[in-house]
């Protein structure tokens, strides 16, 4: 019988290799398959559109970066939630408290960002 | 756990309260930031004075993670001086540069909640955690001033080294934690008793000398500190030369003394070189220094060198002479490093755009400003160990136990080192009373208020310490010694 | 041993793609080497039974960290890293040299080492019968844990107040570069000013 672990790594290794290999086989699919005209002028604007002018990697607002980290801090905060969940039942109200003390901090951070107008977009 | 449990833990409760009361109060607050000031200064007297009066209480909570001994209450009022002090220095400082902010004091109590953690944790778990809150909310703090292009290389460069350091500490935890099998300090002491002094041991302390190292600034790890010291905001950094660095010490002290006590021989002479290489980089580099912020970030590297001449006695003697000692001087550091960053916040506040910390800007500070720079005096001639100040009990207590541990040698080198200190030290007085300057400077009013308050602070610490030692050294002689409670 | 085989695979795919990362000068493809290497650590975790660990890795190294890299990426707009001027070129050859020795020392030593079990009775059938990796992790993150696991909720505090502190645009603050732009002098004069 198979060690119940290494089934799981298979499988958890067969997952992303087919991942990979079927965005990779899709991509060559659709490559090979679509008619392809090869002209220096496909790749110019359509008739009254502008020539580009500048790099289409445009500097990037900050303000992106302020809810991607915002969402990063809650994702771990969720993170810990599941051990919790699971767990509720054998660590009864102590448990409740002591996540509802974690929420509660993180819910400081929360209302002093909101205040601060970091969830606002001008 | 239990209420009581809390009571170990009051100090840091009162903190984090009032740090997450500043952040909430912070978006109403216009460009009066008194509340703000008020709440986290009344929050730090009062954990230093709940925790001076848990003094005497021995006990451990949440399953021994962390104790509350006498050990933990000198770090924890120290903390909290060190903290009130900083508290005071910033007002007008900030509000010279238009980053007056709460934001700022939060950062400090949660520094501080760290720092306290560290001194009382009493397993590897809770003292790397505290050592992560202080060391996340530092790095903030050393780039407060964004706009400020050497406050965000000062940041930088912190978060860069100090996350190595922390890695490198956690490896060496790590490399314990698989010896022992525990974190918990006690039953890792007694696990790796069974084992001896192997080499696997001596490999996880070397790591962790050189991890811890990097935080204190022991050279060859130190390079970071200079330039950390001059761009982070100037409170900032006398913070930063007192307290993350006496967080290290309480945690040097704990880890070596209980966890990897079986590596003593190891550690001691480890220390031993890491004390000489530091105290030979700081004091020779502080010499070339023309910038006072500069010189001062090498002379905290140079105490850092007597400090660890300290922990080499330590491990080499029999009693706990020279961990008193570290006690002793570390609370003497405080106050009169923090002295002179406060006499640099001043002058620096009165003049934001044109005041470079420059030797030369002293010169004839005596007719400008007499009181400043006899206070620069004081604690110049204290930094330097002149008897009457704290410095000179310091050095004396701590060159003592060193001798005792015979280590004769080092404490003359230590000796030696603190003459040629006496250049640079002595220097920025020579320039205040006896240079003409080279500029005009325009009339500035006075300083008053909290940073009056702070030199004051600072002032009376030196010259109570450096007079009456008796109760501080019967405060170090009780606290060090029974780690467990 | 096909859990040996399975771990030598996944840490050799994890080494190769961390050098990988440390290596291109893209660096979007230095990114997407890193997404590599977090997935095979997560293949090594779930070696280790760390499950959590596992899902973990997967949810908030490649997915949530992994969305800050990008987007540090997309602010700084670097297209591609070329290292100007070769800085410590001899240290370079140092490092060559030390680096090996490290590592052999730290194998000697460490493969020389008497290891300690965290507890006895700890085995995959004691967990599966307490309900799981993942609960046994609950029920000793809350109680024995607990004091770490709510100063961890402080640092995520002080590194959210931290980014909004750093990161926020703001409005009325006249040292704000942007109110300088009239006068490039004054405006660098301010950069690099002595604090």
């Amino acid at each position: 019988m198979i060690n119940p672990t290494v089934d799981l790594v298979i499988q958890f290794g067969l997952m992303f290799a087919i991942g990979a290999v079927l965005a990779l086989a899709l991509m060559a699919v659709s490559h090979r398959l679509a008619p392809t005209s090869r002209n220096p002028n496909k790749g110019q604007p359509y008739e009254c559109g502008v020539l580009p002018q500048e790099d289409s990697r445009l500097p990037f607002n900050v303000h992106f970066y302020l809810v991607a980290v915002l969402f990063v801090l809650f994702d771990l905060e969720a993170v810990f939630m599941y051990p919790w969940a699971l767990a509720l039942r054998s660590i009864g109200l102590l448990g409740l408290v002591e996540m509802l003390i974690f929420i509660f901090i993180l819910l400081v951070g929360y209302f002093y960002a909101w205040k601060k107008g970091v969830l606002e977009w001008e | 756990m239990t209420a009581m449990d809390l009571i170990v833990i009051l100090p840091e409760l009162i903190l984090v309260v009032a740090g997450c009361l500043a952040l909430v109060v912070e978006p109403y607050l216009k460009k009066d930031k008194t509340a703000a000031v008020t709440i986290v200064a009344t929050a730090l007297v009062a954990s230093g004075a709940v925790a001076f009066g848990l003094a005497g209480e021995t006990r451990a909570a949440f399953g021994n993670m962390v104790v509350l001994n006498d050990y933990a209450v000198f770090f924890k009022v120290l903390f909290a001086v060190a903290g009130v002090i900083t508290v005071l220095m910033s007002p007008r400082y900030l509000a010279a540069y238009d980053r007056h902010l709460g934001e700022y004091y939060a950062l400090l109590l949660f520094a501080i909640v760290g720092m306290d953690i560290m001194a009382a944790a009493r397993d590897l778990m809770a003292f790397y955690v505290g050592l992560e809150l202080m060391a996340v909310s530092s790095y903030l703090l050393a780039g407060f001033f964004r706009y400020h292009a050497r406050s965000n290389e000062a940041a930088l460069k912190y978060f860069l080294t100090g996350a190595f350091a922390s890695a490198i500490t956690l490896y060496g935890l790590s490399l314990v934690y698989g010896f022992a099998g525990a974190t918990n300090y006690q039953q890792i002491g007694q696990a790796l008793q069974a084992t001896g002094n192997t080499t696997a041991i001596a490999l996880a302390t070397a790591l962790v000398v050189v991890g811890t190292g990097f935080k204190v600034s022991m050279a060859p790890f130190h390079m970071w500190t200079p330039d950390v010291y001059q761009g982070a905001p100037t409170p900032v950094a006398g913070f930063f030369s007192v307290g993350p660095k006496a967080a290290g010490f309480s945690a040097i002290l704990m880890l070596f003394l209980t966890v990897l006590d079986v590596s003593r021989s190891t550690w001691s002479i480890l220390f031993i070189v890491l004390a000489v290489l530091t105290m030979a980089v700081g004091n020779l580099f502080a010499l070339a220094q023309k910038n006072i912020k500069r010189m001062l970030a090498y002379s905290s590297i140079a105490h850092v060198g007597y400090l660890a001449a300290g922990l080499g006695a330590l491990g080499r003697a029999d009693d706990d002479l020279a961990g008193q000692a570290i006690l002793l001087y570390l609370a003497a550091y405080t106050f009169m490093n923090l002295g002179a960053f406060a006499i640099l916040a001043c002058l620096k506040t009165q003049d934001p755009a044109g005041h470079g910390y420059t030797l030369a800007e002293f010169a004839g500070l005596a007719r400008r400003a007499p009181w400043a720079a006899v206070l620069m005096s004081l604690f110049m001639f204290s930094l330097t160990g002149i008897p009457g100040t704290a410095g000179f009990i310091g050095k004396f207590y701590l060159f003592n136990a060193v001798v005792r541990a015979d280590l004769a040698w080092l404490a003359v080198l230590a000796v030696i080192f603190s003459a040629v200190s006496a250049y640079y030290y002595l220097r920025v007085i020579m320039y205040m009373f006896f240079r003409e300057p080279e500029r005009e400077y325009v009339p500035r009013e006075a300083i008053g208020g909290p940073l009056a308050a702070a030199l004051a602070l600072c002032a009376a610490g030196v010259i109570f310490i450096g007079l009456l030692p008796g109760s501080l050294w019967d405060a170090a002689v009780s606290s060090f010694g029974n780690f467990f409670g | 041993m096909a859990e040996k085989i399975l771990f030598i695979i996944f840490a050799s795919l994890a080494v190769l793609g961390a050098l990988g990362v440390i290596t291109r000068t893209n660096i979007v493809h230095g990114l997407l080497l890193l997404v590599f290497t977090f997935v095979n650590v997560a293949a090594v975790f779930l070696l280790t039974q760390a499950y959590f660990l596992a899902v973990i890795q997967v949810l908030v190294y490649a997915g949530a960290i992994l969305v800050l890299f990008a987007f540090v990426v997309m602010f700084l707009n670097l297209k591609e890293f070329h290292q100007l001027e070769q800085l410590h070129g001899t240290q370079k050859w140092a490092v060559l040299v030390l680096a090996p020795i490290l590592l052999a020392e730290i194998v000697v030593v460490v493969a020389g080492a008497t290891w300690t079990s965290v507890g006895a009775g700890i085995t995959p059938d004691a967990i599966a019968a307490q309900g799981g990796n993942v609960r046994v992790l609950g029920i000793t993150l809350f109680n024995e844990m607990l004091l770490p696991f709510e100063m961890a909720s402080l640092i995520l505090l002080v590194g959210m107040v931290g980014a909004i502190v750093l990161a926020k645009k703001e409005d009325g603050a006249s040292m704000a570069l942007r109110d300088w732009t009239g006068d490039e002098e004054a405006a660098q004069a301010v950069v690099e000013q002595e604090v």
